[in-house]
């Protein structure tokens, strides 16, 4: 009798046990630095000149109508539609041309190792490295092209300077959705496409109407990782461009790391936290559901 | 006539996939190539694809180095510090998640928990400078390895929770059967089979603390100085020394990547989240 | 509709890692499925049925000799050049679309106009029951949902041959009774060549009109039910069509007067033949022979009728389905009968056990083939 009571008790209380540390240090971590930035957002705050004045709206006001501001959210987008677009398409490409072409499972192997050796690598050293193969002067980059008789670029200029750090992030980050898409397309079983093959579709048509909509969920996940990626943008800005120049390269998370952590005005980059935190929760909350949506399907499967 | 289209879009496959490699290798080779060169043979123009005097005075010049060496040493602190508390508390809440989801707080708490690591580290920086900086803690590896630790739990949670998922639960009440305690049957049956995938938990926290950057960059930066710090101003007085800094950048990367290298089946499993069973 | 004619076809696969060896999946197959004829293929599981029907589906290469759909060699065409229809083991239905969708897909692949797709669909949903569930996911459909949609799929089209991959080996006991039945009506409607392959010789004595027997990459026979049934070509055929399987023992010839008998190794029991195989052993001159006679063709008898007899021992009873089969001993020789469950029989009596001499399999100990072929 008292056996079975005390199983109920372990079944329900361990559990929760087991769970507690890992709640605790979460929920502190994360509860104290939202309250404290929600209420440094509508105070103005530098900790070297005095203490918070309450200021109501007014960091969110200067934000919006700040250029600079502004001029990173653009960039942001770019990064985007450039950065990320390419990563995908690149990295879906490769992934298929990879299964497709690529019939020994060592080659393959081989082949996805040394593309995941990128991520593997520090992003500071990624960004090193970048800017020593992109510099204008010595770099390899601009020597190849003047030894092709193609004009050199200056890769860190005004013009150039956020396209070098797509490069860059392209360079590091296209294997996530590759391997994503990859690992995606290996496990479709083998007999959906005979079916396919007999009842007459062509390799387009295959393509097309099979393999990627039946990787539609993963390419969405591959593609929401990369995009909170965005948000994360700081390492390779700091490493190779400092936002610049003239600002040229800034990102909005860059952006708010240089106002709070750099000119110490806490006040405004609270603001900007908040601004870019309550747009990365809608893109955490689409993962989460397709998240849920992959797990249920593999649950059936 | 299709199977000339065929071998065509083959053929432009295999142009698209060779051009692919050699964006993806070439800036390694490269990074190789150059820190094996003496400095006036990096500056030479046009350059040589292959160093023409080998050498390794690089290495040996980054090794002796006080401040490179330093900052190894304050790397592998950090980051083998906040991988242990990583991977034991993750595992403690993965295993009930997988087992008693519904008395652990169930799939809300645990989505919760990833979403901490997805938020952008940004919103957790500025407060964290401010607090630390109240308690004297800046420029401590404390600091570091607690974000750390917290950036690394989500991810650990969720792993180890997969990872114990795929155990078949019978093969714990077949122990319970046979007159072990629960207890006891976690550390005969279960942990064994689950310890693959916690090496390679082991691995990818190991790899993130070990590579990151902006926390760093924020919290630390006198005292202690990690080497994703010291590596873009290494040697780099009136004009950058790239042999030195580029095998400096070799040291560094190379323990992430032989590992990867070594475990790739639990990693490649364990980078894409778990979204694919392999 | 079309004639399918197989000559000297060979499956080899070579090896993919370095030392392995070539493995011969189908030797020197010669098979001719007429026009409108429903042909099982069917072994035991590797004996090549399965990779014959792929290369006749066009999803593996024909390592040699030549496959015909009626006179046109295909081995160069695609399936779809072909326009077989297959449905799979597995079913392999497209999990992200409908079962509309699945349905129409090869429809849609060929460009057919919306009108038409939408007829065609809805009168084979009817056909296959499928009205209800024609907007459903495959994952949410029953096993046996499934198989009809993909029969369904398999049959959109017009194909000149219908091959069909064990598509009930993963069905139960029920459903395949139902899913035979269905397979044997939509033959007799669509009348279109078909070829089934399985393991189960049930199914394919049941469904087909002719079944051509595989074991070990090689055709053993092809035939009827009946003709395998009452003259197996060789060993393994006689062994394994039927059930339950064929007494065989080893036989050793023996003469008294002009009579030529089968004395069963080991017992004390001789068995007469019909005269074509009497004529047969004299021919051959040999001393021993394989001796089969099935547990269906031994008969209890209670009046001794002296010719074509024997007595034996029943050593036990057991009831299997809606006869019962005995084990009978003579000697050190174990015999099974298949006798009707009312036949009223104790272990331990001693009976009397007749036989019909035109159904005394004999098969050559070397060569294992029947005698009448040799």
């Amino acid at each position: 009798m008292s056996r079975k009571g005390e199983d109920i008790l372990v079944k329900r209380y361990v559990p929760f046990l087991l769970v507690l540390p890992a709640f605790i240090v979460l929920f502190s971590v994360t509860i104290f630095p939202t309250i404290w930035s929600l209420y440094m957002s509508f105070h103005q705050y530098n900790p070297i000149i005095g203490k918070p004045v309450p200021v109501g709206w007014k960091n969110f006001n200067y934000i919006l109508h700040w250029d600079r501001f502004q001029n990173s959210v653009v960039h942001l987008f770019y990064y985007l539609l450039f950065g990320v677009g390419i990563e995908m398409i690149l990295g879906i490409t490769v992934a298929l041309l990879l299964y497709e072409l690529i019939k020994s499972e060592k080659i393959r192997l081989l082949l996805l190792v040394l593309f995941i050796i990128p991520m593997m690598i520090p992003p500071s050293i990624v960004g090193t490295l970048w800017r020593f193969l992109l510099d204008p002067f010595s770099g390899v980059v601009n020597t190849i092209l003047s030894m092709l008789h193609l004009p050199v670029v200056d890769w860190f200029g005004s013009k150039m300077a956020l396209a070098s750090l797509i490069i860059a992030d392209i360079w590091e980050w296209t294997s996530l959705p590759l391997m994503i898409i990859y690992s995606g397309r290996v496990s479709l079983p083998q007999s959906v496409y005979e079916a396919a093959w007999v009842d007459g579709a062509s390799q387009w048509t295959i393509l097309r109407r099979i393999t990627l909509p039946m990787l539609k969920e993963l390419i969405a996940i591959a593609l929401i990782i990369r995009f909170m990626d965005a948000y994360k943008f700081i390492d390779k800005v700091t490493v190779m461009t400092q936002g610049g120049p003239g600002g040229a390269s800034e990102l909005p998370s860059y952006l708010a790391y240089l106002v709070g952590a750099q000119q110490f005005n806490m006040g405004v980059a609270s603001a900007m936290t908040w601004i870019i935190g309550l747009g990365s929760i809608i893109v955490i909350m689409l993962f989460v559901k397709f998240m849920k949506k992959v797990l249920k399907s593999q649950k059936i499967a | 006539m299709s199977q000339k289209r065929f071998s065509l879009i083959r053929t432009l496959g295999i142009i698209f996939m060779i051009t692919y490699i050699v964006f993806i290798a070439f800036p390694i080779y490269w990074q190789l190539n150059t820190s094996f060169k003496h400095i006036g043979e990096v500056r030479k123009i046009p350059p040589t694809f292959f160093p023409k005097h080998f050498t390794l005075s690089p290495y040996i010049n980054v090794m002796n180095n006080p401040m490179a060496r330093k900052s190894i040493y304050d790397s592998l602190i950090i980051s083998i510090t906040t991988t242990l508390l990583s991977v034991l508390i993750g595992s403690l809440a993965g295993y009930a998640f997988a087992r008693y989801p519904k008395y652990a707080g169930g799939e809300n708490l645990s989505f919760w928990m990833l979403s901490v690591r997805m938020f952008p580290p940004i919103v957790f920086i500025l407060p964290f400078f401010f607090i630390f900086n109240n308690l004297g803690l800046t420029d401590t590896y404390f600091s570091l390895i607690v974000m750390y630790f917290t950036f690394n739990l989500p991810l650990s949670v969720w792993l180890m929770m997969m990872f114990f998922g795929d155990i078949p639960r019978e093969l714990e009440e077949a122990a319970y059967v046979d007159g072990y305690k629960p207890f006891r049957a976690f550390f005969k049956v279960t942990l064994p089979l689950v310890l693959p995938g916690m090496v390679s938990v082991v691995m990818l926290c190991w790899i993130f603390a070990w590579n990151e950057f902006l926390f760093a960059n924020v919290l630390v930066g006198t005292r202690v100085k990690t080497f994703p710090l010291v590596i873009p101003t290494f040697a780099s007085g009136s004009s950058i020394l790239w042999n030195q800094v580029m095998a400096f950048t070799v040291i560094a990367m190379l323990p992430p990547i032989i590992l990867f290298i070594i475990l790739r089946r639990y990693m490649i499993r364990g980078l894409s989240l778990g979204v694919v069973k392999g | 509709m079309a004639k399918v004619t197989l000559k000297n076809v060979y499956k080899i696969y070579t090896p993919r890692t370095k030392g392995g060896k070539e493995v011969e999946a189908v030797r020197d197959l010669n098979l001719v499925i007429e026009d409108g004829e429903f042909m099982a293929l069917l072994g035991p599981s590797g004996c090549g049925k399965t990779s014959t029907l792929r290369m006749i589906a066009g999803l593996e290469s024909i390592t040699k000799g030549d496959i015909y759909f009626d006179d046109v060699r295909v081995n160069d065409l695609s399936s779809v050049e072909r326009n077989v229809a297959m449905a799979f083991e597995t079913y392999s239905l497209y999990p992200h679309m409908t079962v509309y969708k699945n349905i129409s897909f090869p429809l849609e692949v060929r460009h057919k106009s919306k009108k038409e797709i939408h007829k065609i669909v809805e009168n084979l949903a009817k056909k296959f029951q499928l009205d209800d569930v024609l907007n459903e996911y495959p994952a949410r459909l029953s096993g046996g949902q499934q198989q009809r949609v993909s029969l369904a799929r398999a049959l959109a089209r017009e194909p000149s041959v219908f091959l069909l991959d064990e598509p009930l080996s993963h069905s139960d006991a029920q459903l395949r009774f139902q899913m035979r039945t269905e397979i044997k009506r939509l033959h007799y409607e669509i009348k279109s060549t078909m070829i089934y392959v399985t393991h189960d010789q049930l199914e394919a004595l049941s469904l087909a009109d002719r079944v051509a027997v595989m074991n070990f990459a090689e055709l053993q026979q092809v035939g009827t039910r009946d003709e395998l049934y009452n003259n197996p070509y060789n060993l393994f055929v006689a062994d394994f069509i039927g059930e339950p399987p064929m007494n065989l023992n080893k036989g050793l010839v023996t003469q008294e007067d002009d009579d030529l008998f089968l004395k069963l190794l080991g017992s004390s029991i001789t068995l007469h033949m019909n005269a074509e195989r009497t004529e047969k052993i004299k021919r051959l001159d040999k001393k021993e022979y394989i001796v089969g006679i099935r547990p269906q063709d031994i008969i209890p008898v209670e009046v001794p009728s002296g010719f074509m007899t024997f007595d034996a021992e029943v050593d036990f009873v057991e009831f299997i389905g809606e006869r019962s089969l005995l084990t009978i001993k003579n000697g050190d020789l174990t015999l099974k009968v298949l006798a009707s469950p009312d036949f009223d029989v104790k272990a331990g009596e001693v009976l009397k056990f007749s036989y019909p001499p035109e159904r005394v399999h004999v098969f050559d100990i070397e060569t294992e083939k029947s005698i009448l072929v040799l």
